[in-house]
């Protein structure tokens, strides 16, 4: 830019005559000379322009992310248990592989208080693979069938029907799939003898409030979470507590001489041991009670279900 | 058009006699910049000029990156031949989902690695390694001899001698993976077997298909040699070659490893035999496993120095997503404190750069 420059000079040489000299300097561009004149301002210059460049970048950067939470559109996360959430604006879906031998599997997916999820599940779990061998090598029909997270298809035994009893949830179809809510930081499987997290029907003091106990089965849509939480899983079968032992064994005793089944119709195995000696007194259960082996019939459980929840946005 | 010296002529000296001189130089940039003596000036104008250059490009890049290149990315899902589903995501990210299954050694996910991309794996699922062992604690209603192992919640402690991956940290029932050619991975060669890290970020040291495979027994020379010699020790020399199978079905129950013959008539616990058909099944440990595990894998492909924006995005990201993951409420405490700070330094600057003044006074 032109800098205009109007000096006035005012000379009279002479009393006589009024002689106004007026002197006008115009430099086009002096300041960007100037500017120019100094190297240690260019690069100043320079230095700025990256600066603020970079200073944008930056911020676009920050709206960008912000815009991305706000509207994710397919943005994937894995967490440290393995499953893995596809994002999109209005719901997020958790993919997760559960195996049905595991008795409260922690999914490590976190829920808070109001969530809504609507949760499926695709796979096939067998009951015992002791009698899935037996049957296969004899080449019979199945006695207990392969089936879906509702549990559905099995033959229930007159054993199985007394034993339902006592499943986590009470006489719902076994190896359905359930759902608990476990406060964070809570490992369920450190607690040897604390059954607070294991059993719903059964425990008569440190019960967890029974609203977070869920019962999946062939599917659930608009599922509302009731405290904030991580995900576990379980299928419904007998958890081997203390406490359950003892029921089953109270109701084997009072029902034994209404049955012609072994124990009221409950029909405990043997003791593992050489005799396999099986008695009201010593059976597999008190084996169980021994050890403190409250997962045995999970143990033999075969299969595993591939987990889908859906998540809605709360708005 | 009037030049501009004839405007402040007819305006400034318009009653004025007309001894005064004007002098424009308007001469032009270009020709005052080459002139003899103005070769600084030229110079950093040259550098002024690029520089502003190179940021109108920077930004204008930046816009298209922002806006065609994350907001607007188009994800894809692909699947490879292994059958891993890879869904793509912006900035050279990829998350890729397979299922194995446990009893099967080095599977081959198909996922091409190069050198320089960074992977975070996690998995889920559980398996048993003995299901012949597991059919029979069963069927007796005895405790597992070896439990499942879950990936829920891993126990590090167990270590038997002869894993696949045996160095420090390892542990039984781990997720190992390795990177090697697509003609397999080659026991002699590809050493660089890995324990993985669930869900940490690892960088890949060569290029080549990611293999994965649970830590299992696997039956190398020295493995053998072990079992022969725990065999004989438990049963005695006289187990030479063979012993019968259904008289012995203690010494079978415990002991670790043993090989029948097609009849299933003959016991082979220690001796040349064993060892010959020890050999010829390298991954017996490996065969009785049941169950499978599902892995996610997160990609973040190598770039370029050029792609730097895509770089910092992507740091960026990873680094917003990790602190709200880990957010507390508390922490909100320590924002609106920090904001507070901020406000009463800009509110009070004058008088704690007064006070600041005096310190220093007081300290000289």
């Amino acid at each position: 830019m032109a800098k205009k420059k109007i000096i006035p000079e005012m000379e009279n040489s002479n009393d006589n005559e009024k002689q106004n000299t007026l002197k006008v300097e115009i430099i086009s561009n002096k300041s960007l000379f100037e500017i120019l004149g100094d190297t240690k301002r260019v690069w100043k210059i320079i230095l700025v322009l990256f600066i603020l460049v970079f200073t944008i970048f930056i911020a676009l950067t920050f709206v960008t992310i912000a815009i991305k939470s706000i509207y994710p559109y397919n943005d994937i996360k894995i967490n440290a248990l393995g499953a893995t959430t596809m994002q999109n604006e209005d719901k997020e879906v958790i993919y997760w592989l559960f195996n049905t031998v595991d008795l409260w599997a922690n999914s490590g997916i976190k829920v808070k208080k109001g969530d809504i999820l609507t949760i499926r599940a695709s796979g096939r779990s067998h009951t015992a693979i002791h009698h899935l061998v037996d049957d296969a090598e004899n080449n019979k029909e199945l006695d207990d069938k392969w089936v879906s997270t509702d549990g559905e298809g099995k033959m229930d035994s007159p054993r199985d029907k007394i034993r339902a009893q006592y499943r986590i949830f009470k006489n719902k179809p076994q190896d359905a799939l359930l759902m608990q809510v476990v406060p964070d930081g809570i490992n369920i499987k450190d607690t040897t003898t604390d059954d607070s997290y294991r059993i719903f029907e059964y425990v008569s003091n440190n019960l967890q409030p029974r609203d977070n106990y869920y019962y999946i089965g062939k599917e659930r849509e608009d599922l509302l979470i009731h405290r904030n939480g991580i995900l576990h899983f379980a299928v419904n079968d007998i958890v081997l507590t203390d406490s359950v032992i003892e029921i089953m064994q109270r109701f084997a005793k009072d029902n034994s001489g209404k049955s012609e089944k072994k124990y009221g119709g409950l029909e405990f195995g043997p003791y593992p041991d050489s005799l396999r000696t099986n008695t009201s007194i010593k059976n597999e259960m008190t084996y169980y009670k021994e050890k403190h082996y409250y997962n045995a019939w999970f143990d033999d459980n075969v299969g595993s279900f591939l987990i889908v929840i859906e998540r809605k946005k709360s708005k | 058009m009037k030049s501009i010296e004839k405007i402040i002529k007819e305006v400034i000296l318009k009653e004025k006699n007309s001894d005064s001189t004007i002098s424009i130089d308007d001469s032009h940039f270009f020709a005052i910049l080459l002139e003899k003596g103005n070769g600084k000036k030229l110079w950093n104008f040259v550098f002024l000029f690029v520089a502003f250059i190179l940021c109108a490009t920077i930004l204008i890049t930046s816009f298209v990156f922002f806006i065609n290149d994350v907001l607007l990315f188009q994800n894809s899902s692909k699947i490879n031949q292994a059958g891993a589903i890879i869904p793509e995501r912006s900035c050279k990210r990829e998350t890729a989902i397979f299922l194995f299954g446990s009893a099967q050694r080095w599977a081959n996910t198909g996922i091409q690695l190069q050198k320089g991309d960074e992977v975070k794996i996690s998995y889920s699922g559980s398996f048993h390694s003995d299901v012949a062992g597991l059919r029979s604690a069963v069927e007796s209603n005895n405790t597992l001899r070896y439990k499942w192992i879950s990936f829920s919640n891993e126990d590090t402690t167990v270590k038997p001698f002869g894993l696949l991956y045996s160095a420090k940290g390892c542990y039984f029932g781990s997720l190992l993976y390795v990177i090697a050619g697509e003609m397999g991975v080659n026991d002699n060669i590809d050493t660089n077997i890995k324990q993985v890290k669930q869900n940490i970020l690892t960088k890949v040291e060569q290029n080549g298909i990611l293999y994965l495979a649970v830590n299992d027994i696997y039956l190398l020379p020295k493995v053998i040699a072990h079992y022969d010699s725990i065999n004989q020790s438990l049963f005695g020399k006289e187990i030479i070659d063979s012993i019968q199978f259904n008289s012995n079905k203690q010494k079978r129950d415990s002991a670790d490893l043993f090989f029948c013959n097609d009849k299933k008539d003959s016991v082979y616990l220690s001796g040349t035999k064993f060892r010959e058909i020890a050999n010829n099944n390298k991954e017996v440990f490996y065969q009785d496993n049941i169950g499978e595990v599902l892995v996610v894998i997160d990609i973040k492909r190598q770039i370029s120095p050029l792609s730097w924006k895509t770089g910092i995005y992507r740091w960026t990201e990873d680094k917003i997503n990790k602190i709200l993951d880990n957010w507390k409420y508390s922490n909100w405490l320590f924002v609106a404190s920090f904001l507070l700070l901020i406000i009463c330094i800009i509110i009070f600057r004058e008088s704690i750069y007064k006070l600041f003044c005096n310190f220093k006074k007081k300290r000289k």
